[in-house]
């Protein structure tokens, strides 16, 4: 498998429509649909303290961690 | 005079059918090649009791091939010890009982009566007794006490029973075609692409189970919790306090939860409404095998397997009744009165016992479950002639309590509720209390229920908020599978039977596939799972495994046969291994990767070295063979720090910290034996405060023999 066909998180291969794997995409659609109730609950709650409370919470799954790691690392995170 | 041989399961069990059947005369024993044969005759008969081990026949592929061959669709039943390692003494048994056969006339299967004892008993009589299963008659029973085998054998069935033994052979047949061709495929791809072996496997029911783990880990690792809040209300009732529950048990918006704080705090309530119920708590069921592994796990924590391990002891020591069964019902032919005054021989029991023998008549709380072959588990009245192990003890009386608790009278518990107006807001003080213990005594210390009395209230009393405050709270993740809920799951899937699925969840640990009591899936099976879904889903979706069984159900009610099922499941199964063939190449290319990670992981501490801070790992020492934790700096530094382990066993690093010192944990799991977790570094710490004790006491010896007075006798 070239570099390019794998997940940037893990060894496995990418999906065809993503930038992740299958198990790294699945939480990537976790954390994008669950800000909304975040972002009800607090009020207004910006997505990078949404980030930042996400990785400090022992409940949040390893896949998502990485996901935020990643993002924080490529400066992606609006 | 005639000479029966009866072939029953294990040692033991040959011992009390002879026993039994002898009466008052003692069994003679007989070593034939060193394997007992128990012997008791009078005028008419002569009876030969001898054991089997546990199967001594297994499925093997036809002919002589390699062990790495693949696809492989024929195959026998022939001797384990020609087709297993480590399986000598399965032989010297095969050629003692085939000798001994050709003096009987006459045939008797006195295993375990189930699939498996059917089946062991069967191919005794076919194979090692010279087709002796044509004439050989069954004996069936539940426990070993004299009286029922004494009646089993005095009520012979007059033949065996094929189609039980004809499913077991069909499901060992079956699980053999997929065990040796799917992990051969596995195990071959990653060796090829590697070169480096490591046991591979999967299977029927393997494959399914192990789905469910990876599946709950995949959701525990894509979890996103959310918050919630609650209020944290304390009401002083008459200067006593209590905790009250918001009617909002949980909000979803943080101002929600404030708004209530800000109205409430320091605010005075009315007891607006007080409400009590009662509610009817009915017996327990009696124990099927899956609720009795249960309960051992949740009082004791002891593993499904180890729970029948030792529910099969107790059931070989006569004690109680067979484990494997799958039954919830207490038929009356078992005589409740005759086991609950045996058991009234043990003092902890007797107030129980006189309490239910004197209460009328005995009639069980049965469930719905129900076992052709076997009632429900209960003790059978006889008292230990032994001093039993703290852990088999356990499980005797967590047996006979709930055996008395079935037949107790329903308990009753009130329930009370306060409603308590803060202006617009509601709170409840809630309590609940037994009020009649009835089953619940019996059932002790196993049912537990958590009183909380109310102080006394009256509507329209003055009651003050004490305290209140808000809590944000987040949701949690689905729990990890313990070994016990995943045996439930299989149980709730349909997948293997009460037999087997306890083995196989231990497989799933001894593959390297799950680790820790909560079982958390590893990369590897995460790998395996993900290639078998890849490039044959059929493999590990349960539908075709439960399909499967209900086929062979069938050939136990002698509505299919066991040829027709093994030529369907070769029918499924060809193109699918034929086409993992082909795709060996890519296959082990992906297993490669995380078999490596895999296998450093497994070797490497997550704790650094404490005297140079490189990555300490899990050696075996190419000198003496013996293995350690070393440090990895060695090479780069010299750094010579190491520490034991222990050298049996499978080791695994464990995520615990030791709750002493902080060290990395590690678990030995070995068969028979209850996992041991320890910490070597305390190990090290407590051997060599051990030693500097050792040598403090030496020195204090050598100090006061230096003051004594040199010879004995010049002592006063």
């Amino acid at each position: 498998m070239s570099e390019s066909d794998q997940c940037p998180l893990c060894e496995r291969r990418k999906e065809q429509s993503s930038e992740f794997c299958e198990l790294h995409r699945s939480a990537l659609e976790k954390i994008e649909s669950a800000y909304s109730a975040w972002n009800k609950g607090y009020g207004d709650l910006t997505k990078q303290t949404y980030y930042d409370k996400l990785e400090d919470l022992n409940e949040t799954g390893r896949a998502v961690k990485e996901i935020i790691q990643y993002f924080k690392t490529k400066e992606r995170v609006e | 005079m005639t000479t029966t041989l009866i072939v029953t399961e294990k040692p033991d069990a040959a011992l009390h059918v002879a026993e039994a059947l002898g009466g008052k005369r003692k069994p003679k024993k007989i070593s034939v090649s060193g394997v007992p044969f128990f012997e008791v005759a009078d005028d008419q008969e002569r009876i030969l009791v001898c054991s089997a081990l546990g199967h001594l026949y297994a499925v093997a592929a036809k002919g002589k091939e390699a062990r790495s061959q693949y696809p492989v669709w024929d195959f026998s039943w022939q001797p384990k010890n020609l087709v297993e390692r480590g399986q000598k003494r399965q032989g010297k048994w095969i050629e003692s009982i085939a000798k001994v056969s050709k003096e009987a006339d006459q045939f008797v299967n006195a295993c375990d009566y189930d699939l498996e004892g059917s089946l062991i008993g069967y191919t005794v009589l076919k194979y090692a007794c010279g087709g002796a299963d044509r004439k050989a008659r069954r004996m069936k029973f539940s426990t070993l006490t004299p009286k029922e085998l004494r009646d089993a054998y005095s009520n012979l069935s007059p033949e065996l029973d094929f189609t039980l033994a004809y499913a077991g052979m069909c499901r060992h047949e079956v699980d053999w075609l997929y065990g040796i061709n799917l992990s051969r495929s596995l195990t071959q791809s990653a060796l090829k692409a590697s070169n480096r072996y490591s046991t591979l496997s999967t299977g029927r029911v393997q494959g399914p189970t192990l789905r469910f783990v990876v599946d709950r880990e995949r959701e525990i690792q894509c979890f996103v919790p959310t918050p919630y809040w609650v209020l944290h209300t304390v009401i002083e009732v008459d200067g006593k306090l209590v905790e009250a529950d918001s009617r909002t048990e949980r909000f979803d918006v943080k101002t929600d939860a404030e708004k209530i704080v800000k109205e409430c705090t320091n605010k005075t309530g009315v007891v607006e409404k007080l409400e009590s119920r009662t509610y009817r708590l009915t017996p327990p069921t009696p124990f099927d095998l899956s609720a009795l592994q249960s309960e051992a796990y949740r009082h004791f924590g002891f593993t499904p397997r180890v729970a029948l391990g030792l529910a099969e002891r107790l059931y070989l020591d006569q004690l109680i009744s067979y484990p494997r069964t799958s039954s919830q019902k207490l038929p009356t032919s078992i005589n409740y009165q005759d086991v609950m005054k045996g058991l009234s021989e043990l003092e902890d029991y007797r107030p129980i016992t006189t309490k239910l023998l004197t209460s009328g008549t005995l009639v069980p709380n049965e469930g719905k479950k129900d076992d052709p072959a076997h009632p429900a588990v209960y003790p059978t009245g006889t008292v230990p002639k032994r001093a039993l192990d703290p852990r088999e003890q356990k499980i005797f009386d967590l047996v006979v309590r709930r055996f008395f608790a079935t037949f107790g009278e329903t308990a009753s518990k009130q329930s009370d509720k306060a409603t308590i107006k803060v202006g617009e807001n509601e709170f409840y003080l809630r309590g609940s209390r037994i009020l009649e213990k009835g089953w619940i005594a019996f059932y002790e210390p196993y049912a537990k229920f958590d009183e909380i009395t109310l102080p006394p209230l009256r509507e329209g009393q003055q009651v003050k908020i004490n305290e209140i405050t808000v809590t944000e709270k987040y949701t949690q993740p689905a729990p990890r599978y313990n070994p016990s809920s995943l045996l439930r799951s299989m149980e709730e899937a349909e997948i293997g039977t009460k037999a087997t699925r306890a083995d196989i969840v231990e497989t799933l640990y001894q593959r390297g596939y799950v680790k820790e009591e909560r079982m958390q899936a590893t990369p590897l099976a995460f790998r395996i799972t993900e290639i078998l879904t890849k490039y044959c889903p059929k493999v590990i979706d349960v539908t075709f495994t439960r399909e499967l069984e209900g086929m062979m159900d069938q050939i136990e009610q002698g509505k299919e046969t066991r040829e027709h099922v093994d030529l369907a499941t070769v029918d499924y199964l060809k193109p699918i291994i034929e086409d993992l063939k082909m795709k060996e190449s890519e296959i082990g290319q992906e297993l490669t990767a995380t078999i490596k990670e895999m296998k450093m992981a497994e070797i490497t501490l997550s704790v650094p070295c404490p005297k140079c801070g490189d990555a300490l790992v899990v050696i075996r020492s190419k000198k003496s063979g013996k293995r350690f934790i070393g440090c990895s700096g060695k090479w780069k530094t010299d750094c010579t720090f190491s520490l034991p382990v222990m050298q049996f066993g499978v080791l695994t690093l464990l995520d615990k910290r030791c709750p002493v010192c902080g060290f990395q944990m590690v678990q030995n799991r070995s068969k028979g034996r209850r996992p041991m977790v320890s910490c070597s570094n305390c190990f090290v710490n407590r051997l060599k405060a051990g030693k500097a004790k050792a040598q403090e006491a030496k020195a204090q010896e050598v100090t006061v023999s230096q003051t004594l007075p040199a010879k004995k006798q010049e002592l006063p």
